[in-house]
């Protein structure tokens, strides 16, 4: 009974919007990208009945079961041209969400019948894209983010920001069969061994008609090896990381390095572009709301920092942090606040917060330390531009270095901190390195109270 | 009214039952498609017998190619330390060559004049290949990559290749033509560069020779073979 209703649930669930839209946007700048670069400059060439195939040369290729192409050989430049036009107009619905059911069905169609016009300069990024255009018609995306939506509220038509499962589900499985069988092709028997001696990464770097330019063609092979043998797992075991919460992150952080790093050594056209297009399809909707500052409902989304505003060392993370907070998404929250933070963090004690920051997202969870400064990337614009970093931050290794050089800093924060009062040195001095049992939070209370009395505008800015 | 909702709940409950159904037989295709060039239609045909592993290959091609999701993920399974680039040859009377190449390829060596339809000095010596920045040639890189080392089943994509070229180098100086004896397609061996080295240009292999007068699409008063 609960299997079947585990299955009915991954099916038929109700899913926030925000992944879809992502995904649905993306999709649209990669298609106008591909047809405004790669299609539009050439279309007499490519695609013309005087171009590469003259008119009926590929009607045997089209006579296949199941090809079909709304413009055959017999299509004139005129025609070509109205396409193309079709294609970019229906790119630019898709980014704005404006008739966007639509749209992505006339991309498909459209993006489809180029695709069978000349089947010769294909690489897998484009079927790739329209594999997602054929999962993106059957979801409704319009159900945020979009024009669409907007229009709808003022026309009185209220659609809840929530679609069924099941065509993201198809998306993502098509997503898991494609690392899957990749990463299976990589290990048959009776091939150069390329993946399995380690040499796969080297040699791609060395691929002269592939490979962006020669300056890594001078590394050894073996420099590679642990990257190519890393990448092969990671793409074996995809299916199951993504499934399993704990490991989705780190999963995804490594998918898009590897994709990134293709795209910037391979010309492989747009498919890491379109390929990290379907990983918004498995980030949280939450992180997605918090990123745009908007809940679904219009709410402003605000992260709580906790910190001690007795400590100097936190008092300058803070700073640092309104700092980089360009776009105003974080409330900073003095942790000495007791009545505040019960009501907030229940079930995290003073001691707790004494050890580490702690970050409250709207959605109800809360990080602490290392994983609260993670939790805050999101919603920092410079993390987006330095996103290598964002995604090392969820790596394994690195987010065990980052939560134990955390802890390091916290307990000797006295080390380096300059306190101008002695109720900060004897504050700092007791965190340093000792158990937070009830006789050092007393301690720490007592000297609130000074530290209040002492500075009280300070304490209440917690400067 | 309740007859109203029953029909509601029916409906509903045809609706999900043809979603799963579809989604079933969606992954079934996808599945069927990508496993069968490595073991996938053997077991089948274990499970099924022959002829209904075959018709259920033909049943997911179709599927497949209907929306749009007929790909192999087999790339960069094997990377191999050779790149093939095709290499138009037109030999004219006076026993020059005009070398056509796309681009995105480095500068091909100069050809000393002569009957020869490549040239010994491409064959006998090996040649440093220049790297060219690859950046938005893809596509071409992809048609080059079929027209070369495609199966045979490509010959048609090479001869709309060479066509296509010549068509585009004659264009406002079709009497050119006049002048040539025959033309040629030959796939260029480049080895991929040791850590101490640079690409060489390894060898060269004859593909074919483009004869226009097998080309239906060819001009009829563009003649451009004289001698087989």
């Amino acid at each position: 009974m609960r299997l079947g209703r585990g299955f009915l649930d991954f099916w038929f669930a109700r899913l926030e919007a925000e992944p879809a839209a992502a995904f649905r946007v993306t999709l649209g700048c990669v298609l106008m990208f591909d047809v405004g670069v790669t299609f539009l400059p050439h279309l007499d060439q490519w695609f013309g009945p005087q171009g590469l195939y003259e008119a009926g040369e590929l009607d045997w290729w089209l006579a296949q079961p199941g090809r079909w192409s709304l413009l055959d050989a017999h299509s004139d430049l005129a025609a070509l041209r109205w396409a193309a036009v079709g294609l970019m107009v229906a790119a630019y619905g898709l980014i704005f969400g404006l008739g966007t059911r639509l749209c992505a069905l006339a991309a498909f169609v459209l993006l489809t019948s180029f695709h069978h016009r000349n089947p010769n300069i294909l690489n897998a990024g484009d079927i790739l894209l329209r594999s997602g255009l054929f999962y993106l018609a059957l979801m409704p995306s319009w159900r945020a983010w979009s024009l669409d939506r907007l229009l709808g509220r003022r026309l009185g038509w209220h659609a809840a920001p929530l679609l069924k499962a099941w065509p993201v589900r198809l998306a993502q499985i098509q997503l898991c069969l494609l690392y899957l069988f990749t990463g299976i092709e990589k290990c048959r028997p009776g091939l150069e061994g390329d993946w399995l001696s380690g040499d796969a990464v080297g040699r791609s770097l060395r691929f002269v008609t592939i490979a962006r330019v020669d300056w890594f063609s001078g590394l050894p092979l073996w420099l590679g090896a642990p990257v190519t043998w890393l990448t092969l797992a990671w793409e074996l075991a995809f299916g199951l990381l993504v499934l399993w919460q704990r490991t989705r992150p780190a999963a995804l952080a490594f998918g898009v390095l590897v994709h990134a790093g293709i795209f910037a050594t391979m010309e492989v056209t747009h498919f890491s572009f379109t390929i990290l297009a379907f990983y918004w399809l498995f980030v949280p909707a939450s992180v997605l709301m918090d990123m745009r500052g908007q809940s679904s409902n219009g709410e402003r989304r605000l992260l709580r920092v906790f910190y001690d505003t007795m400590c100097p060392v936190c008092n300058r993370a803070r700073r640092t942090l309104q700092r980089l907070d360009w776009l105003g998404r974080l409330k900073f929250e003095d942790l000495h606040d007791r009545p505040l933070c019960e009501a907030a963090l229940p079930g995290v004690t003073y001691a707790d917060q004494l050890r580490a920051m702690y970050v409250l997202r709207p959605d109800g969870r809360h990080f602490a330390g290392f994983d609260a400064l993670r939790a805050l990337m999101p919603v920092l614009p410079l993390f987006w531009m330095l996103w290598p970093l964002w995604m090392l931050a969820w790596l394994p290794g690195f987010s065990h270095l980052g939560r134990a050089l955390y802890r390091y800093i916290a307990r000797n924060r006295f080390r380096y901190a300059s306190c101008d009062s002695e109720v900060c040195s004897l504050h700092l001095k007791l965190l340093a390195g000792r158990e937070m049992d009830d006789e050092v939070v007393r301690q720490v209370v007592a000297l609130h109270e000074r530290f209040s009395k002492s500075r009280p505008q300070a304490a209440a800015s917690g400067s | 009214m309740r007859a109203l909702h029953a029909i509601t709940s029916a409906a509903r409950v045809l609706w999900g039952l043809g979603v799963l159904a579809f989604c079933a037989l969606h992954m079934a295709a996808l599945v069927e498609f990508n496993a069968r060039p490595i073991g996938g239609s053997a077991l089948l045909a274990r499970v099924t017998g022959d002829s209904a592993a075959e018709d259920a290959h033909k049943a997911a091609a179709a599927w497949c190619r209907a929306l749009g999701c007929e790909q192999r993920w087999n790339m960069f399974s094997t990377v191999g330390a050779w790149s093939a680039v095709p290499c138009i040859v037109i030999l004219r009377r006076d026993g020059s060559r005009t070398l056509l190449k796309s681009p995105q390829h480095g500068e091909l060596p100069r050809l000393a004049p002569g009957r020869d339809f490549i040239g010994a000095e491409l064959r006998e010596e090996e040649r440093e290949w220049g790297w060219p920045v690859n950046f938005l040639n893809g596509r071409m890189r992809k048609l080059e990559n079929n027209v070369t080392e495609g199966a045979t089943g490509y010959s048609w994509a090479r001869y709309n290749y060479v066509r296509w070229h010549l068509r585009n180098y004659l264009h406002g100086r079709e009497q050119e033509a006049e002048e040539f004896l025959r033309v040629d397609l030959f796939r260029l061996h480049v080895r991929h560069p040791d850590p101490d080295g640079p690409p060489i240009l390894h060898s060269v292999e004859h593909v074919m020779q483009y004869d226009e007068r097998h080309d239906p699409a060819w001009p009829r008063h563009l003649r451009l073979t004289r001698v087989p």
